[in-house]
């Protein structure tokens, strides 16, 4: 049974020819719809308002969609990151679209990591970069930003970091007005160091009225 | 990144594989002016184009050589500013090798001599990439009324092709006029030397005569 006519992801929307912004190189970010967490700032919204309006694509049609861009993908060591919403609740489609993709184009999930291990082990098994929004790693925290539990994140954060080498991971830590201090940032660092992460990305979250 | 600064960029990515990759690969600067997507019909044709010839390459057993070949230049993009440099000194310096045509230009195969000749002419950046002597050569032969000037098959070309310029190298300059019919079909071109008063400096490509 051939998976890639089978399996669809509802995207929202995908920009292409982004520089330096998701990863290296030229690369496509694709939107996908629907997420575990209801971060309080989140930056897409539409990701899981049930009214947007959606496309279903086979990994094959996203594939097809895609590789206009294919040379400057091969050129510049990019290729397509995958956001949303939650990119790894559709692990196998991730799964199958690396099967069509090959090996030449860097794939990237921007994720929450807040959803069950299964989907994390298999999108460990085609994703080549994750870049891992995490938040805070105080419970009280994250709960008020997110609305969920931080446990299970920092777990499938950890066995992640066991089977995949340092360089494909790289987390978020963002200063969040109102919600997290610096001191709280530094924290965190310092208990993702010891987890072994060795890529951090520290922004300030910026509020517009 | 505005458009243009992506534009440009993409645009670098697109000369660094014709490059290394042999391809004959004239571009031309791009002159629309206002916010776009930092792509185009024309960009994306330029890129149809090379793979297209990058897979006649592979057929017949050429290596192609295009992974990674232009990491350091979306790398260089990390800091990017939104200003498009426009910078005559990076404009593509075109060999002879790249024209098909007798005299180095490229035109459609016709006589010269007495039969109107269409030809399509090259872009600035072409044109400011001749030495004195090749530019002397192609003025002294485009100041003749049986020449037409074909700027229906591409409209880039058409948009960066010599109308009114200042050409400044050791005081030269050259006022270029180029006349067109109802149906926008160049019909003749007049061109003329001036000289520049001394210690007055005018840049490269700027100011129109009148």
């Amino acid at each position: 049974m051939n998976e890639t006519n089978i399996i669809t992801a509802p995207v929202v929307t995908y920009s292409r020819h982004r520089l330096a912004t998701d990863g290296q190189g030229v690369t496509t970010l694709v939107i996908f719809h629907g997420c575990p967490l209801r971060c309080r700032y989140c930056i897409n919204p539409y990701t899981f308002d049930p009214k947007m309006k959606i496309k279903e694509f086979t990994p094959e049609m996203l594939y097809d969609e895609l590789k206009i861009d294919d040379l400057y993908f091969r050129a510049t060591g990019g290729g397509v990151t995958f956001g949303g919403g939650e990119p790894l609740l559709r692990a196998d489609f991730l799964r199958c679209f690396r099967e069509i993709c090959g090996k030449q184009w860097h794939l990237c999930a921007e994720t929450s990591l807040a959803l069950p291990w299964e989907n994390v082990y298999t999108a460990s098994q085609c994703i080549d970069t994750f870049y891992i929004d995490c938040k805070d790693t105080d419970p009280d925290i994250y709960r008020n930003y997110t609305g969920k539990d931080n446990s299970l994140m920092l777990q499938n954060l950890e066995m992640l970091a066991k089977i995949v080498p340092p360089e494909r991971i790289v987390v978020r830590l963002p200063l969040i007005p109102e919600f997290n201090t610096d001191e709280n940032r530094e924290k965190s660092k310092k208990r993702l160091s010891d987890m072994g992460i060795m890529n951090f990305d520290l922004f300030d979250y910026k509020i517009k009225p | 990144m505005n458009g243009k600064s992506r534009c440009k960029i993409l645009k670098e990515i697109r000369k660094q594989i014709a490059e290394r990759n042999d391809i004959e690969f004239i571009t031309s600067e791009c002159k629309y002016k206002g916010d776009c997507a930092g792509t185009c019909p024309k960009c994306e044709s330029e890129v149809r184009y090379l793979e297209k010839e990058l897979k006649k390459r592979e057929a017949i057993g050429k290596t192609v050589i295009v992974a990674g070949l232009a990491l350091a230049v979306t790398a260089s993009a990390v800091g990017c500013t939104n200003e498009v440099q426009d910078n005559i000194e990076d404009a593509p310096k075109p060999s002879k090798d790249n024209y098909t045509d007798v005299d180095g230009f490229i035109s459609t195969p016709q006589d010269f001599m007495g039969e109107p000749a269409t030809i399509q002419l090259p872009s600035i950046s072409y044109f400011l990439g001749l030495s004195q002597q090749e530019r002397d050569e192609y003025i002294s032969r485009y100041n003749r009324s049986d020449i037409r000037y074909d700027w229906s098959n591409d409209s880039a070309v058409y948009e960066d092709t010599l109308d009114t310029f200042y050409v400044n190298e050791s005081g030269a300059v050259y006022i270029i006029k180029v006349a067109y019919d109802e149906n926008g079909t160049a019909v003749s071109i007049e061109i003329k030397e001036d000289e520049v008063p001394g210690g007055v400096e005018i840049p490269m490509g700027a100011v129109p005569v009148e």
